[in-house]
């Protein structure tokens, strides 16, 4: 041994000293950790609200990645992360499922998100466009630019008679999502067509003149370098990318930009939200009333358990939650989020204070476990399906 | 006769030549456009500091440069001693049936692809411990298993049956044999391949993104999550945000450097002990 050592001394250096290196990471102090994952449209925002909760609150760790609201929906009904974060409300379907086994599922709007309808027509950088004439262009009825249902919403603008190239999302996202959820409000067409959906695909009308792009960055590439085009992406990247939104009719007839204030009114004037602790199913704020309000806008939830087993996880979670839709929203504009409207943050509030500890949980569940197992064993044979 | 002899070995040459700079010409197009925007935020915050505020210019990767580190350390605590006693096994023991089916199956595990390893160690880590450092070294330690076997294989296969059997004829058992004196002369051979497999885990995305998770925190140990080098490239990239398009230009600088440095070390390493691999 002793000799070995002597003869490997770089070898037993090394290995040494990253034991040690490993041994202190292990024995780092530790903190309460909220682990997170699912939609990716909130994901540049909870970093930076990360960072900022982080410093403040030393001793609560918060992690999130954008992994698609999809995979967040599938977290919480498998109970690998804390919290997570979804573009659209769960599906009643999945909402009772998780019910039946954790508890409710709370859904706290933290932020909202707009959707411009992004445009490139050379020489032109303002166009009036309502739901119907989006829902004929993405249907294809509507050929040209020049068409006169688009002419007689633009007087004085002087279209080119050009074919009109339709951009939509090519894989399936909750960008698309809110998009034809706002067509199926505004065109009964729509509606019976495609209707409200992840992902579609463009109807034989609009043949070769249709393009896909994936992810909302790919969908601006595609509107940046094609003459004649018309697409939807998030707000923050038609702003980013220098990329001019037409004006949406909304409910009261007035034609409205996007813009962090028109969006946000959209939220302001949400009615009948469900309570916290049922299905938020079916919950759209598209096409809402006011006469500034933008009319292709969403919330989008962290989901939450409503019953907690750690008692200081509880308590932290309930911390960060707290934090992240009223002090949190001070950092949204400047991120290009929206903040949330005052009715919405106490909504929010009122929801974080329902999250508590199920009492005595363990010994419950120890206790019915082991009675189950005896009984099961000694009577039943050993069915266990049974219980299951 | 002599003048189209030769002018068909010109056109071979030449054809060759073509496919050459088919070949080279988006490689060299890639580092090329990596270093020119790498270059912007290549800079001594970007592997000293965490990621900061959008608001405030700056902020690094750290926190994906330690846990890069942490997984890949831990990939190699699994893979190394799995792989290299089975390259033992396939080099010095192994005959017959159960070699060949043996070599087959880490043929294939070869082939999985990355994700599916992923979601493997999802279903047996993530869903018991949650998404951990723990579980992306796992995964890409299973990930280098084949090529720490291959190499190892390889290397003490090359090693002449004259040195063998003079250990043999002093009498030293065959374990001690292949222990001391086989993997002693292959030394290096097998360490580039260790090497060689940790520069081929060290860029894998896909199984990092289903265990590991990502975050903005340096990992705090063996069970947090952690974020990686290529997870940050993937998220930045994709952002709408200016300043995190060239933090993940530069990311990819590093991650280029890196790779590159470890695969020339590797060829440096054996000609400085003079084997050519």
């Amino acid at each position: 041994m002793i000799k070995f050592i002597a003869q490997n001394k770089k070898f037993v250096a090394m290995v040494t000293l990253s034991t040690i290196a490993f041994i202190l990471m292990l024995s780092a102090p530790q903190t309460v950790a909220l682990v997170g994952q699912g939609a990716t449209f909130p994901e540049p925002l909870i970093m930076e609200w990360i960072i900022h909760f982080q410093k403040e609150y030393n001793n609560i760790t918060v992690i999130y990645k954008g992994t698609g609201s999809g995979a967040g929906v599938k977290a919480i009904l498998s109970r690998t992360v804390d919290f997570a974060g979804s573009d659209a409300p769960m599906s009643p379907s999945e909402w009772k499922s998780a019910n039946n086994r954790y508890g409710p599922i709370l859904h706290i709007p933290e932020t909202m998100g707009g959707i411009a309808i992004i445009f490139n027509i050379p020489g032109i950088s303002s166009l009036n466009l309502t739901g119907e004439v989006l829902a004929d262009i993405y249907l294809g009825k509507i050929e040209y630019w020049d068409h006169e249902n688009i002419s007689s919403l633009n007087p004085g603008l002087n279209l080119p008679h050009e074919k009109i190239y339709v951009v939509k999302r090519a894989d399936s996202s909750g960008t698309t999502y809110v998009f034809t959820d706002y067509l199926s409000h505004v065109s009964e067409d729509w509606k019976n067509t495609i209707g409200t959906q992840r992902t579609f695909s463009f109807p034989d009308a609009i043949g070769d003149r249709g393009l896909s792009g994936y992810g909302n960055a790919g969908v601006s590439r595609i509107v940046q370098q094609t003459h004649f085009s018309i697409g939807y992406v998030e707000f923050a990247y038609a702003i980013k990318g220098n990329l001019t939104s037409a004006a949406i009719k909304n409910r009261a007839g007035k034609f409205i930009k996007p813009s962090l204030e028109t969006i946000s009114k959209a939220a302001s004037y949400a009615t009948q939200l469900p309570d916290p602790e049922e299905c938020w199913y079916g919950v759209s704020i598209v096409n809402s009333p006011g006469e500034d309000t933008y009319p292709i806008a969403s919330f989008t939830y962290i989901l939450v358990y409503k019953y907690q087993e750690d008692p200081r996880k509880c308590a932290a979670l309930k911390t960060w939650l707290r934090w992240i839709i009223t002090k949190g929203q001070e950092y949204s504009e400047s991120l290009l989020y929206p903040r949330l409207p005052q009715n919405i943050i106490e909504l929010g509030l009122a929801a974080v204070e329902k999250i508590k500890t199920r009492t005595n949980v363990n010994t419950v569940s120890l206790l019915s476990i082991t009675f189950c197992s005896f009984f099961t064993t000694y009577t039943r044979g050993g069915d266990y399906e049974h219980f299951n | 006769m002599k003048r189209l002899r030769n002018l068909i070995d010109k056109s071979y040459t030449a054809l060759a030549a073509c496919s050459f700079f088919i070949l080279v010409l988006p490689l060299l197009h890639i580092i090329g456009s990596i270093i020119i925007n790498g270059l912007k935020r290549f800079d001594l915050e970007l592997i000293t500091s965490p990621p900061k505020s959008l608001l405030s210019a700056g902020g690094g990767i750290l926190h994906a440069i330690v846990g890069t580190a942490m997984v890949v350390f831990v990939a190699m605590i699994i893979s190394l001693p799995i792989g290299f006693l089975t390259g033992i096994y396939l080099a010095e023991f192994a005959r017959g049936k159960l070699a060949q089916i043996i070599r087959a199956l880490i043929t294939t595990i070869a082939g999985i692809p990355s994700i599916i390893v992923g979601v493997f160690a999802y279903t047996i880590i993530v869903v018991v411990y949650g998404f951990s450092v723990l579980a992306g070294g796992f995964a890409l330690g299973f990930i280098s298993i084949p090529y720490v076997v291959r190499s190892t294989e390889e290397a003490l296969k090359a090693v002449p049956i004259e040195i063998k059997e003079a250990g043999f004829s002093l009498g030293i058992p065959r374990w001690k044999v292949i222990l001391f004196i086989d993997v002693g002369y292959a030394k290096s051979r097998i360490i580039a391949g260790f090497l060689l497999a940790l520069a081929r885990v060290i860029g894998e995305t896909a199984p990092l993104i289903v265990t590991i998770l990502g975050g903005i925190n340096i990992p705090s140990g063996l069970f947090s999550p952690a974020n990686a080098i290529p997870l940050v490239i993937y998220q930045y990239a994709l952002s709408p945000f200016k300043a995190w398009h060239d933090i993940a230009w530069s990311a990819a600088l590093l991650l280029l450097i890196i790779a590159l440095v470890m695969n020339l070390g590797v060829r440096y390493y054996l000609k400085i002990k003079a084997i050519y691999y």
